[in-house]
């Protein structure tokens, strides 16, 4: 069972805009919403401390033993930081932002106040709750429990823990809270516009037949695309003599491994596209 | 050869231009704000995200060239969450939508309401039948700073006199204490007994019989010694909102325990999320609620003297702010 759960096929859900087009996005791995989680936590306690560090000041000086109003004016500033940037910045926190995640509507329709509301209200009891609670009770510092509360407190924490670790066995990768809020968190996407590798001129040096076209599917020219785009000259010169083979080339000697491939990856789109509209697209050289 | 252009490559030098234009609004709008945009391009917007939306539509049917097809769904993604994400432009904004929707929401989840009240009714008599019958249990229920109250016997007679409703402590003491709300152990009770429905309300329940015999267990002490109505009258005027405050952190949590324990026929899902969204606007109505209360209180208490008056300007403001929220037609 994939725990973490990466970025896959597995994860991607789609909805349908008004436009009636469908937007596929994928579901944000733990990782990452545990690093965005992070993130986020230091930045409140940042705050937190900044403000513990003003009342402080203003109370002329001590610091308040009593570890309660900490807790409690921390939750405030929790709750106040989300809210303001998951409304603010359509579903992003800084620390969802910089991992690349959003939180939405899962049914696609907008992101409301009370969904966002209820999804750290409910936050609390995952994580930040049985946090404290264990905190306060095994603080020997403190003498503020009981025996009775500490145990109370740490059942308390065993089964807010429970709660916490639901989104690791759901497959949308649903809180608590996301599954009260009617919300998930996907990934962000922000692709550039590569060039068009078809329409580069020149080229035509090498020619292909029909049936050296017929071998490859629409999967193995997705991944030419790509090797094109990124990789070096030797990786290249690697696949061109595989295709040969594949193809069973018996023209001009290969001496240029980019411009045979440009050739071929223009042909075969060419084929494939063709295809396409006749409705008999090859989805890879299996069939 | 070289001169036939493939279909997908004219598709994509027509349409090209515009799909940029898009781009670089959307870019914009993400990283300044779409107040920066001038009203041409916010009206260029929709425009442009239903031209890209239909160019992914064909792309996806006609075209090969993956990065295009990437590079659309990207940014017909990115435009539909910024043109169909709703926004809420400030805290102000959010303000007015939550008084506006608390008393529909309230009004909802009426039944819950209603449970909630009982059962810190209920608790509250068990409290003060509790403490009439065995005064020692006095401290075992009854809050800190409460107990400070009252002195070391329950029926210590320094510390209770008839003329002096207001807590003992004196001004300072209780200005300083109220002011630290919400750096007060209280405070933690409300989002325990929101978010503890999904707990099948058990925390819920548990907490509200807490509170409830708490109120019972100090009511006790002023009923035997023939200050209980006094002491209900500063408690309602005093608590009321603070009170109300909790019981909606309570209906919360019973909305959103009911479809966990009645699952319902159309799914545990779909009812959670429903009555989710309604928990979410009680609970934040809820906390506001306590917090308008305690600096009610806060203030009444520095700006007024007389002990009568006191409860009486505090009852008034609160039953304010009640009939302002919840009333019938916002």
């Amino acid at each position: 069972m994939n725990l973490l759960g990466a970025s896959n096929d597995a994860a991607r859900r789609s909805i349908v805009t008004p436009e009636g087009v469908q937007l596929t996005m994928h579901v944000g791995d733990m990782g990452r919403r545990l690093a965005a989680f992070w993130i986020d936590f230091l930045i409140i306690s940042a705050i937190v401390a900044l403000v513990a560090l003003l009342w402080r000041s203003m109370a002329g000086g001590h610091w308040q033993v009593d570890p309660h109003p900490y807790v409690a004016g921390s939750y405030l500033v929790r709750m106040l930081y989300f809210t303001y940037f998951e409304l603010k910045w359509r579903g992003q926190t800084p620390g969802k932002r910089r991992m690349g995640l959003r939180v939405t509507d899962r049914t696609g329709g907008p992101l409301m106040p009370q969904a966002v509301w209820v999804r750290h209200l409910l936050r609390e009891i995952e994580f930040l709750l049985p946090f404290s609670l264990i905190a306060l009770s095994l603080s020997p510092a403190f003498d503020l429990v009981s025996p009775f509360e500490a145990q109370r407190n740490v059942f308390a924490a065993i089964w807010m823990f429970a709660l916490g670790a639901v989104p690791f066995f759901q497959r949308d990768r649903l809180r608590i809270g996301d599954l009260a809020a009617g919300t998930w968190v996907i990934e962000d996407v922000r692709e550039k516009l590569n060039v068009d590798l078809a329409g580069e001129a020149g080229g035509g040096e090498f020619v292909f037949s029909e049936a050296q076209l017929a071998i490859y599917g629409i999967f193995e020219l997705q991944v030419l695309e790509k090797v094109l785009r990124d990789e070096a000259e030797e990786v290249l010169r690697g696949i061109a003599e595989r295709v040969c083979r594949k193809i069973g080339w018996n023209g001009r000697s290969v001496t240029d491994p980019h411009r045979f491939l440009l050739d071929f990856y223009k042909a075969q789109r060419r084929h494939l596209e063709a295809n396409v509209l006749m409705g008999k697209g090859k989805r890879d050289k299996h069939g | 050869m070289a001169g036939v252009e493939l279909k997908s490559c004219a598709f994509r030098q027509a349409r090209e231009n515009s799909w940029h234009e898009l781009d670089e609004l959307v870019s914009r709008c993400e990283s300044e704000g779409c107040e920066r945009l001038t009203t041409e391009e916010l009206l260029q917007l929709p425009h442009l995200y239903r031209g890209a939306a239909s160019s992914l539509s064909v792309a996806r049917s006609i075209s090969l060239d993956r990065s295009v097809t990437l590079f659309l769904e990207s940014l017909v993604h990115r435009a539909y969450f910024l043109l169909y994400g709703a926004r809420l432009r400030s805290l102000r904004e959010l303000a007015g939508y939550l008084v506006a929707e608390l008393p529909i929401a309230v009004r909802q989840s009426r039944r819950e309401l209603w449970l909630s009240v009982a059962i810190f009714l209920l608790a509250a008599l068990l409290g003060g039948m509790v403490t009439t019958r065995e005064p020692g249990y006095f401290f075992a229920l009854a809050p800190d700073d409460v107990r400070g109250v009252v002195a070391s016997s329950p029926f210590g007679t320094e510390s209770l006199s008839s003329g002096d409703l207001w807590p003992r402590h004196g001004s300072a003491d209780v200005v300083r204490r109220v002011a630290e709300f919400p750096f007060n152990e209280t405070a933690i009770t409300p989002f325990v007994v929101a978010a503890g429905g999904v707990a099948f309300g058990l925390p819920t329940v548990v907490l509200l019989m807490y509170a409830g015999v708490e109120v019972g267990a100090v009511a006790a002490v002023f009923f035997s010694r023939d200050l209980g109505v006094a002491f209900l009258l500063w408690a309602i005027a005093t608590g009321v909102l603070q009170w109300f405050g909790l019981w909606l952190c309570a209906s919360a949590g019973f909305s959103l325990a009911e479809p966990i324990v009645f699952p319902p026929v159309g799914g545990r899902t779909r009812a959670l999320r429903m009555k989710g969204w309604s928990a979410g606007i009680l609970v934040v109505g809820g906390l506001g609620l306590i917090l308008i209360g305690r600096a009610t209180l806060w203030i009444v208490d520095i700006t007024v003297r007389d002990p009568a008056l006191k409860v009486l300007v505090c009852f008034f403001i609160s039953m304010g702010w009640l009939l302002f929220l919840f009333r019938r037609n916002p």
